[in-house]
């Protein structure tokens, strides 16, 4: 609901300055967002664009214009396609796991019980931690030797308490999606279970009477209805899980063998260790470019609603 | 929870049929569950934080043992913890004061007022929203070496205000949102400014909401870690960035890295319990992110 009033005080003597004052008032409103916006963050990412084509000498603070040597840099670096690749993996799996989990979720917290308030204050705090602490707690508790889950594993299942999650590629990767499960799914828990909450009842009223079996109930009835919602959670999870560098950081670092090393981690590589701002540029590009074009239909429906 | 005696009428003339309980006894096993998924790490991170450095490597690990507040201690005596919590502090507390004033102001134009260009600003304002803000790392880098804005305080609280003053912009918009236009109507009739009456009229009515949106911004660069990670060193360094140095390259503490991370959580889980009826709200716009 938009509550836009245009207020026309037609009482009032309108003098010039009162008229300009009015007519300026909502771009001054507006001034203090936009100088912060702009130049923090999509000056910069304009500028990131500019810096893709150049070679820039961190001692002598020179650029020097280098056409698309930077891109066909990457281009030949088969450390960035596995990059490239490990975020596509990273962000399927976890964007998939965290939707069906948070979704069952949901449906598991949709109903009034006892003391459900509070069941849904401590479901959410996974999410309310620091990425940081997230990713620490469970690099910790996935020690191959002394970790609390090979552990508690090699009580239920013997040859499972020797699972080498941090130190096998594969394995590593199962570690750090783990994780990112465990630190957001209560994000997509939550949103969905306030679409839920949202729909009316009286469709389902129908479905009863109509005879629907709870299955047919929620294929034709719930998941329609909860579109929108999760239309929005897979948008934004996809978004932040394609940019995610904390989680597998402080988990792995990228490792081993920079099998999850993700394109954040690849950038910053680029730049921090090998002081290679023209080359870290042209991944921000990259990213930027992926990421417009995953959301472009988003994009597109915001615009046409407002 | 509380029964209305309606309820409880009709209850008690219905008989609890066997299928209904096996149910019912599902539910709360999944219940019990989930649970045990969400709150098991953390009760293991602070369990850690309480023992000495050889009950932390035993095998099986301790789940019962007499605590040791040895490493709360040690990470304030040892690695100048306080320090890096309290730059986290400042640091978080500016951005939350700069996000509030401009999303205040820009939401309430949004809400409120007409003028050329509203859609296509609004529009941006959630747009950028969408950008990876890694993408602008580069640049920012090259900027802030410049202006000597790395490693500093205020470099840091500029970053975040840009970073978290989008979702604010939206949150409370929808706050506004629910305000009746008529009240900012008869403030204009008896010849109240614009910014009069967002200051003493509406904002007044939106206290609870703003105050919401601003324990969003303070938990999101209280937590936030990247950008921190690359723009501080020593002098702005930020608690999670000291977290991570505990377990880091140059030996791994996990007695100090357990308890720092159960003193920075503390304020987060506390905060975010005040706010509870919020929640949804923040979440839906993309908060803590």
């Amino acid at each position: 609901m938009d509550a836009q009033g245009s207020v026309n005080v037609a009482s009032a003597p309108a003098s010039r300055r009162h008229w300009i004052y009015q007519r300026l008032s909502p771009y001054l409103f507006l001034l203090p967002v936009t100088v912060v916006l702009v130049g923090i963050l999509l000056g910069p990412t304009i500028f990131a664009g500019f810096v893709s084509f150049a070679t820039y000498d961190m001692f002598g603070g020179t650029m020097k214009y280098a056409g698309l040597q930077n891109y066909s840099k990457i281009a030949a670096d088969p450390e960035f396609f596995q990059s490239l690749g490990n975020t596509l993996v990273y962000t399927l799996l976890t964007v998939g796991v965290e939707f069906l989990f948070g979704l069952g979720i949901a449906l598991l917290l949709n109903r009034e019980l006892p003391g459900m308030g509070v069941i849904r204050a401590l479901v959410i705090a996974p999410w309310i931690l620091s990425d940081v602490i997230a990713g620490l707690d469970w690099r910790m508790m996935l020690q191959d030797n002394y970790g609390v889950v090979n552990y508690l594993l090699g009580v239920l299942w013997a040859p499972a308490g020797s699972t080498p999650w941090l130190s096998a590629p594969g394995w590593a990767m199962v570690s750090v999606v783990l994780a990112d499960v465990w630190h957001n799914t209560p994000f997509v828990a939550l949103l969905l279970l306030a679409g839920l909450q949202a729909i009316p009842q009286e469709p389902f009223e129908a479905a009863r009477i109509d005879g629907a079996s709870s299955w047919r109930t929620f294929r034709h009835v719930t998941v329609p209805l909860l579109s929108p919602a999760i239309f929005a959670v897979v948008l934004f999870r996809t978004m932040f899980a394609f940019r995610e560098f904390t989680v597998p950081w402080t988990i792995t670092s990228g490792g081993p063998s920079n099998s999850t090393e993700l394109l954040s981690i690849y950038l910053y590589k680029q730049m921090l260790t090998f002081f290679n701002f023209g080359t870290a540029s042209a991944v921000s590009v990259v990213m930027l470019a992926l990421t417009i074009l995953a959301t472009l239909a988003f994009l597109r429906g915001l615009f046409r609603e407002l | 929870m509380e029964r209305s005696p309606n309820h409880l009428e009709t209850k008690n003339r219905r008989p609890v049929r066997p299928r209904a309980l096996v149910g019912q006894t599902l539910v709360w096993l999944g219940i019990a569950a989930v649970l045990f998924w969400t709150l098991f790490p953390i009760y293991w991170l602070v369990t850690i934080s309480l023992k000495t450095r050889v009950q932390i490597f035993s095998m099986p690990p301790l789940f019962l043992f007499a605590p040791t507040v040895e490493n709360y201690q040690r990470v304030i005596a040892e690695v100048n913890f306080d320090r890096y919590f309290v730059n986290s502090l400042i640091i978080a507390g500016a951005s939350t004061i700069i996000v509030l004033f401009a999303s205040l102001l820009s939401a309430y134009a949004f809400s409120r007022m007409r003028f050329a260009g509203r859609k296509l600003a609004y529009f941006l304002v959630l747009a950028i929203r969408t950008l990876p803000p890694v993408a602008a790392i580069p640049p920012i880098f090259l900027l802030y070496m410049n202006l000597s804005l790395k490693d500093t305080p205020l470099g840091m609280v500029l970053l975040y205000s840009a970073f978290f003053v989008s979702f604010a912009v939206l949150m409370m918009k929808s706050f506004f949102d629910e305000v009746p236009v008529e009240i900012d109507e008869a403030a204009m009739v008896d010849g109240c400014s614009r910014a009069r009456i967002l200051w003493s009229i509406v904002l007044p009515v939106v206290a609870p909401g703003t105050a919401a949106t601003a324990i969003f911004a303070f938990i999101s660069a209280w937590n936030e870690f990247f950008f921190a990670l690359v723009f501080t060193a020593s002098n702005a360094k930020t608690a999670p960035v000291a977290l991570a140095s505990f377990v880091g390259e140059s030996g791994v503490d996990w007695g100090i890295m357990t308890a720092g991370s159960t003193i920075v959580m503390l304020p987060s889980l506390l905060l975010i319990w005040i706010i509870q009826k919020h929640l949804v709200k923040g979440l839906a716009v993309g908060a803590v992110k």
